[in-house]
This record gives structure tokens, sequence and C-alpha cells, in this order.
């Protein structure tokens, strides 16, 4: 369970929290655990909720004030839309990095610097696989925000793996 | 974030020539549904004159792939974090308090 949460959150404190919150819901709702599925099961669909949870108080408390912070593009001029020549995407060496157990480290450490709102569009959209309704209806933002916001962590993550993995 | 700027990004009509943050964008959405016949064709317009956005495509699809990996096997040994007998008293102390109260 522990490394459930923290391959969704990226934070080894955020975790323990939400494992303890989960072991206190599980025992208040210790009587409609009917056993029909295996404890553990239960367990992480509760921890599942309390991800959402977490990451929907986090979207109240939190304004978003990043306009366009990481935006890579040209914003004026005739060639407003492409990319600024710093942030072009370089050539990657891709090879069978993909079980590469450092990779994924490097990318999880980029996860947890998205900017939280964006992690969260991301997190629940691609890890947790919540539908797009859902998520919005949790974050308090319209469908295309979402995208907007899925959009620029893509953007941020790609940008974030080309400094730390492939320039190295 | 406001929505004006992202009007260019959200309206319905995109004109045939799309921008790189356009086709980026609508790269990332077509990932999860579809986009339509027409918008396809433009960001395929768009892909056979920007060698970025035709990198940054590939990139992308690379890091969907390991994005993937994490969802399916959150027990790769990148996440074999334990917790300590520490942080077990803890949580299993305030478990406690929390339930007598």
């Amino acid at each position: 369970m522990y490394n459930y949460a923290i391959s969704r959150t990226h934070s080894t404190e955020i975790s323990e929290d939400l494992i303890q919150d989960t072991f206190l819901s599980a025992l208040r709702a210790k009587d409609s655990f009917k056993g029909k599925s295996t404890e553990k099961t239960w367990l992480i669909a509760i921890l599942k909720r309390k991800i959402i949870d977490y990451y929907r108080k986090n979207s109240r408390n939190i304004e978003d004030n990043l306009i366009d912070k990481a935006k890579p593009f040209k914003d004026s001029g005739f060639f407003s839309g492409h990319w600024l020549d710093k942030n072009a995407p370089h050539e990657w060496n891709i090879s069978d990095d993909i079980e590469n157990q450092e990779l994924i480290k490097i990318i999880q450490y980029c996860l947890s610097l998205l900017p939280l709102k964006w992690a969260s569009c991301f997190n629940l959209k691609n890890l947790e696989e919540i539908p797009n309704q859902e998520i919005c209806k949790e974050l308090g933002i319209s469908e295309s925000n979402l995208w907007v916001m899925l959009h620029r962590a893509r953007l941020q993550l790609r940008e974030c793996l080309e400094i730390n993995w492939f320039k190295k | 974030m406001t929505q004006h700027d992202h009007n260019h990004l959200i309206k319905d009509k995109m004109p045939l020539m799309i921008s790189c943050d356009q086709t980026t964008y609508l790269l990332s959405k077509n990932q999860h549904e579809e986009i339509g016949f027409i918008t396809k064709l433009k960001i395929k317009m768009h892909l056979a004159m920007c060698v970025y956005c035709r990198r940054y495509e590939k990139q992308i699809k690379f890091l969907d792939k390991i994005i993937i990996k994490i969802k399916s096997a959150p027990n790769l040994n990148s996440f074999q974090h334990k917790l300590t007998s520490e942080q077990k008293e803890k949580i299993a102390e305030s478990i406690k308090n929390q339930e007598n109260s």
C-alpha cells in the first residue's frame, strides 16, 4: 500500500498520511467489508479514494497563478505559437531505456516537480484512469481546462526528461 | 491560468495551418480521445513541415509508454520503500488516538 501511494503521489510524507487515513476509514467501515474481495484489494480501493480526495483538497487550497510560466512557445509575432529556440525538442537517443530503473526514477522526480494542479490532472487521468467528467467535478475545472493542463503537464515532463536524462 | 490565455487552443475552428503549440496540444488530446479526420490531417500537415514537432510526437509516445509502466507496476524496484517501524508506530498511535476520541 505504501508503495502504491508513493507511485501515485510521489511523496513519502503524503503517502504516510494517506495510509493512516486509509486504516482509520477501514476500521470505521469494517462492518461493510463482506469478504468478497481480499483485504488488500479492499484497502487499496479505500486508498484510491483517499488519493482522489487528496488531489481535490489541494486543488481547492492552491489557486493557480502560474500563467503560462512554463510555456515553451513564442507568444507574439509572426512565429507566435512556434517552439522557442531554447525549448525546442532535441533529438533523443532512445534505446532500450524503458526497462531502466534510473530512468523511471527521473520520471518520478519530474512528476514531483509538476505544479500541483497539473499533477492532479495528469495523475488522475493517466495513473488512476478516472473519467474526464469526474476529474472535472472533483477538481472544479472545465473540460477544456483539463485538456490544456494535461497538455502543459506533458510539455513540462518532456522538457524535464530531456534536461535530466538525454542531455547527459 | 485563465481561460483567455488558451482560447487559441480550444476554439472549434483552427486555421488550416496550425502552430506548434496547437499541434502538441492536439497530439496530447488525441492520446485520450477521437479528434476527427480533418484535425488529424492538419496535424499531419504540420508534422510534415516541422522537425521539432515530429521529435515531440516520438518523445511523447516514449514518455507515455513509461507512464503506463509506472501505472501497471507500483512495485517496481524504484518504489521499494518500506515503512520503518518508527513510522508504523506513529501511524498506529494516531489511529488509536482518533479511535478513542
